[in-house]
């Protein structure tokens, strides 16, 4: 095996040695400096990102072990760009709040990224476990960064987060390693025979609990409230999407390509979770009124509507569950960062703290508005062709009535974003002047704003990749 | 009954014993008790593993969890000086209830899909097979099964890309560890002044960074 | 010779993860919960022997190998994270830590 081998896994080698980089510039940087490790970090993932179209990352690695194409490529740009914009978002408060960790912050932020990038090309157990783990360690120590802020926010919901993320982890290894032993084979396309016995349900069962656990699905979604209510605003910008992207990355790869023959066991466990997760997300984000608290149980909701996508299954509905996952990257990580202007402006983190938003700042409210408008599925923003086409996809795959509860649910959720948007945009407040917001925050907001409105207007260039990119998967 | 199979039932069932001890309220009420009972499973797994001819993995599991894991957590143990639970009659709360009815249906489940697919019904069939275990005779023959010399090989050419991105998942949790456990950057991270004892450092905020921030990497 | 029937292996294995979730959903003490975890990796592990075994196949040894790397990896986080809520809270349990909000 040469160097030339690991060509197709060239993203996530970039990454794994730009964590390395911050590491080592941080221990020779002056204190006073550190900030610039924020711009080395975003530099790399911007490098990385266009990098992606430059290298050529198709092929097999170790005999399929790892398979680089349009499907792994696809998938990590949209994470490569979640991953930039959390960057660009939270520079200023990592360097204000966390002057001293700044380094580590980088390098965890680096290393998650590289198991995220690197997950969806695995085709093989032990490439799926580790990459599973690197995506996930960095992300419960990130979730407890604020561990020091004078007792403000203790690390408690990032204990939540990783003790519920262990447990699940080993729900998902156990139906893996039952799956695995009986096809005598850590190969995917190896793992489920073309005529499963019942313990082969058993353990995909087990399987699909664990992962449900990751994306937050419901009734499994208990830490996610908690984890995005307490973590760091800038962190839950990143993890209340990457981790996600890669998650659905991981149950396609499994379930896609491994167990078409148990689709018998699995899809109504699945179209059940669909149902409890929209009925769940959507009525429990009704009466919040943290902004956190809300964005969590309407990503819950959303990821029942990602799951419809899952659920429409074949190539279409897979496509279509890329196209969601990336409108949703830029709607809700501009929400959230919009939440953590606000909040930096002193406000505070509730949906009260909006008012007046339009008066004081028209263009933060207005991108406020477009992402809102994207999450709801209102035409004619990235999110409505998102929705629209994720229930096409169910309605081909003969699931009509998740079309009409979808639709449903979709109007039940306008209820609560719009009445965010009422805060910002009717309800008055004392406070006068602008919201302050720093440069690469402002960049950040844009750069999601572009993206929710320029996919409202021309998706069909993403769609058509998203097309290509499910290529790749079978 | 063979030698074995009477090591299995003994090691397995001192396996379970440990395990349930750790959860019984009365005898987990220490942390350290659940530590050693811990241990105690570590270890009769190691036997089974041994029993199994998983040589590697049997020293691999008293040397590594039995031995750094679980010092880790003894020694967290006794960094937080905790005292044993005050005795309290076991209260039966609804989520203990719940958590014993889920437990209990997922391993019905799974011993009823075990006991069916031993039984040949469906196309696991694990029976005709299963004498092979413990025997001699299972497929393949000896090829070093188990062995340090065989694992490794395999780890350092099919798995070697899974391997080295373990190198670096330790390291992120080395980074990570240190990141969350040290005390030190309670008043670098601050916003308000730092305590009047840790002048001296404040008053050189470059020197006690370095010392502080980088002394560990 | 008797051999170990699989099914036996794979009942133990099942037993000891279904102690381990119990101990995790049970415990309020999130050391003991952290071990629990473990006991839930290693039934994972005693799975993977066990199969190794049935088939003579060493991969199984291997991914085992993976995943006590990945138990050691996550208890050490684990435990860090431990040491920085106790410094803050005093505690160790869940109920007092208020982790069950709603």
């Amino acid at each position: 095996m040469s160097l030339a081998d690991l060509q197709p896994l060239m993203l996530g080698l970039i990454l794994a040695c730009a964590a390395l980089l911050v590491l080592l510039v941080d221990l020779v940087i002056k204190p006073s400096g550190k900030p610039i490790l924020g711009w080395l970090t975003a530099a790399i993932l911007a490098g990385t990102l266009v990098a992606s179209w430059l290298l050529p990352l198709e092929g097999e690695v170790q005999a399929g072990v790892w398979q680089g194409n349009l499907w792994s490529t696809f998938l990590a740009r949209v994470m490569i760009s979640a991953g930039l914009l959390a960057v660009l978002g939270g520079l200023d408060y990592v360097a204000r709040v966390w002057p001293y960790r700044q380094g580590e912050f980088y390098t965890l932020l680096l290393f998650s990224l590289t198991g995220m990038v690197l997950l969806p090309g695995c085709r093989e157990l032990a490439a799926f476990v580790v990459c599973f783990e690197l995506m996930g360690i960095p992300i419960y120590v990130l979730a407890a960064y604020s561990k020091n802020d004078n007792g403000k926010k203790p690390p408690e919901a990032a204990l939540k987060l990783l003790l519920i993320g262990a447990a699940s982890t080993a729900l998902t290894f156990f139906g893996a390693a039952l799956l695995v032993g009986m096809a005598g084979s850590s190969r995917f396309a190896e793992l489920v025979p073309y005529e499963p016995g019942p313990l082969h349900a058993v353990a995909a069962l087990l399987l699909l609990a664990g992962m449900a656990f990751k994306i937050g699905v419901a009734p499994f979604h208990m830490w996610v409230p908690d984890t995005y209510e307490g973590s760091p605003t800038p962190v839950v910008a990143f993890l209340s999407v990457a981790p996600k992207v890669a998650g659905f990355a991981a149950l396609s790869s499994i379930f896609l390509i491994a167990m078409p023959t148990l689709a018998h066991a699995w899809r109504p466990m699945l179209w059940l979770l669909v149902v409890v997760t929209m009925v769940v997300g959507n009525l429990v984000a009704i009466p919040q009124t943290n902004l956190k608290r809300l964005m969590a149980f309407s990503g819950v909701a959303q990821v029942g509507y990602i799951l419809l996508g899952f659920l429409g299954g074949a190539e279409f509905g897979a496509a279509m569950m890329l196209f969601y996952l990336a409108t949703y990257v830029f709607a809700n990580i501009g929400m959230f960062l919009i939440v953590h202007a606000v909040a930096e402006a002193g406000e505070g983190e509730d949906i009260v703290s909006l008012n007046g938003l339009a008066r004081r700042s028209p263009w933060l409210a207005l991108a406020l508005l477009m992402f809102l408008l994207s999450l709801a599925g209102i035409p004619f923003v990235a999110g409505f062709w998102a929705k629209f086409y994720v229930f096409t996809a169910a309605w081909r795959a003969g699931h009509g009535e998740m079309v009409l509860l979808g639709a449903l649910f979709a109007t039940v959720a306008l209820f609560y974003y719009l009445g965010v948007a009422r805060a910002a945009f009717v309800n008055k407040s004392a406070i006068e002047g602008p919201v302050p917001v720093k440069r690469p925050l402002a960049l950040a907001i844009v750069v999601c704003l572009l993206g929710t409105v320029g996919l409202g207007a021309w998706p069909n260039p993403l769609v058509e990749a998203a097309l290509a990119a499910v290529q790749g998967l079978y | 009954m063979s030698m074995e199979l009477i090591l299995f039932y003994v090691l397995g069932g001192g396996a379970l014993a440990f395990a349930a001890a750790m959860l019984l309220p009365n005898v987990g009420r220490n942390p350290i008790h659940s530590a050693l009972s811990l241990v105690g499973t570590l270890f009769c797994l190691a036997g089974l593993y041994a029993l199994l001819s998983a040589h590697l993995l049997s020293a691999l599991q008293i040397i590594v969890y039995a031995g750094a894991v679980m010092v880790l957590f003894t020694f967290v143990i006794m960094l937080l000086n905790l005292q044993p639970d005050e005795i309290q009659p076991v209260r039966l709360t609804t989520l203990k209830v719940a958590a014993g009815i889920i437990g209990l249906f997922v391993f019905g489940k799974l011993i009823t899909a075990i006991t069916l697919a031993a039984g040949g019904a469906q196309s696991v069939d694990l029976t005709p097979h299963s004498a092979a275990i413990g025997g001699a005779t299972w497929e393949g023959g000896f090829n070093g099964y188990g062995t340090i010399r065989e694992v490794g090989r395999m780890l350092y050419t099919t798995f070697l890309v899974p391997f080295e991105l373990v190198s670096v998942l330790l390291l992120v949790a080395a980074v990570g560890a240190v990141v969350l456990a040290k005390r030190s950057l309670h008043y670098i991270d601050a916003p308000t002044p730092p305590p009047a004892k840790l002048n001296r450092l404040a008053n050189k905020p470059e020197a006690a960074a370095t010392h502080d921030d980088h002394g560990h990497h | 010779m008797t051999a170990i029937p699989l099914a036996h292996l794979l009942i133990l294995a099942a037993a000891l993860f279904t102690l381990g979730m119990i101990g995790v959903m049970t415990r309020r003490n999130v050391l003991v919960m952290l071990m629990s975890v473990e006991i839930m990796l290693n039934a994972v592990n005693l799975t993977l022997v066990a199969f190794s075994r049935y088939h003579g196949w060493t991969e199984g040894h291997v991914l085992a190998f993976f995943i006590i790397a990945v138990a050691a990896a996550e208890a050490a986080v684990g435990l860090a994270m431990v040491l920085a809520v106790f410094r803050l809270k005093q505690t160790v349990y869940v109920d007092e830590l208020k982790l069950l909000k709603r």
